[in-house]
């Protein structure tokens, strides 16, 4: 299977992000592994693309993170964990309407099947 | 652990933005580059590949600058953005770094900290002020009728005010960053310095102005102006040093070249 990369991603990386939160709270990293797991393996993404996506996620208040208690048995720098909020709840189902929308309608024109 | 912060800071450093949003964007990439190591060493015994591959996949340093410059908001990127001052100040303070290793902050933060130190002596030359306007009328005599012992009284007020604002200054960020500050001879020097300042400025205003010698209670009070200084400082000294602590280690990381 041909890699899907950064360009194509641009404008769905936030939405992928809300959709594996959808399956639960995560920090960065495991985030990042839920998406290259769903995705089995095509996702080209630069890792540190990904953190700018949240932080901006959060601002909009689509997500909220918080830091890993000090009680982890884990060694080195602190994580923070992300959350998916109602309102990105609310946000990932819009985005999965439009999304779909757009693959009938580019996928008609295109000729390809949704 | 080091290489992956100095690569961190390369990242964030350039960033526009408060420090705790940057600190937050450091841990959270050192935790990632962590993360992503653990995985490449398992997948090849080889620690300096390991370490490469990690940095490699958290993307182009520059483009991943851009991207976390763009998730700051734009009042934050208004409020941090590099004006023509403050940027000439840095780059005196860059040029001046070289007898200020010690100090954990960035130019930056030093030249905000050099003007905030600056307000404190604000308050004796407050009590300088004070006092002409109470002796109005010997000042104003003193100015027409003594025009070069009133041009040195001036003189010698703008010797103290830049004088007390360097001493200030540094002590303050010598408290910030010593572990044990007071018990520097250079940080006791400071001390006494800034208590002598009111007591200084007293002199010089009752010798120039009203020409008759300090009362042993204006002195008094002066001295207590001084420790009153004193302490306020070591306790903002004490605060930043405090406020710094998580930052000071990525700040003293050298990510030139």
């Amino acid at each position: 299977m041909k890699g899907i990369n950064g360009d194509l991603l641009r404008g769905h990386l936030q939405s992928l992000v809300l959709s594996v939160l959808r399956q639960g709270d995560a920090h960065g990293f495991e985030i990042l592994k839920r998406l290259e797991k769903a995705g089995s393996g095509a996702l080209q993404l630069k890792e540190g693309s990904l953190y700018p996506a949240l932080y901006k996620l959060e601002s909009e208040g689509l997500v909220k993170g918080v830091w890993e208690s000090g009680e982890t048995t884990r060694r080195g720098p602190r994580r923070r964990v992300y959350r998916l909020t109602p309102k990105g709840g609310r946000r990932l189902d819009e985005a999965r309407g439009e999304f779909q929308q757009f693959i009938t309608v580019i996928g008609g024109i295109l000729g390809a099947t949704a | 652990m080091n290489e992956f912060m100095i690569h961190v800071e390369q990242i964030v450093r350039p960033v526009r933005a408060f420090a705790s949003r940057k600190l937050r964007m450091r841990q959270e990439l050192l935790a990632h580059l962590r993360a992503a190591l653990d995985e490449e060493r398992a997948a090849d015994g080889n620690e300096a590949a390991a370490l490469q591959r990690a940095k490699t996949r958290l993307g182009e340093p520059v483009a991943l600058t851009r991207a976390l410059q763009q998730s700051v908001p734009w009042i934050e990127r208004a409020l941090m953005a590099r004006l023509p001052i403050p940027g000439a100040l840095e780059r005196w303070e860059i040029r001046s770094a070289s007898w200020r290793k010690d100090c954990p902050l960035t130019p930056m933060q030093s030249t905000v900290l050099l003007a905030g130190a600056a307000m404190l002596p604000f308050v004796d030359m407050l009590s300088l002020a004070l006092r002409i306007n109470l002796d109005r009328p010997a000042a104003q005599q003193m100015m027409f009728e003594r025009p070069r012992a009133w041009v040195m009284m001036n003189l010698g007020s703008l010797v103290l005010t830049f004088g007390s604002f360097a001493i200030c200054a540094r002590f303050i960020v010598a408290v910030a960053s010593l572990k044990n500050a007071l018990r520097s001879l250079r940080v006791r020097a400071y001390a006494a310095g800034i208590i002598s300042l009111p007591a200084l400025s007293i002199l010089l205003l009752l010798a120039c102005v009203n020409r008759r010698p300090a009362s042993g209670r204006e002195l008094l009070l002066s001295f207590i102006l001084g420790a009153v200084l004193l302490a306020s400082q070591i306790l903002v000294g004490r605060l930043i040093g405090f406020l710094r602590r998580p930052y000071a280690e990525w700040l003293m990381l050298d990510v030139a070249g």
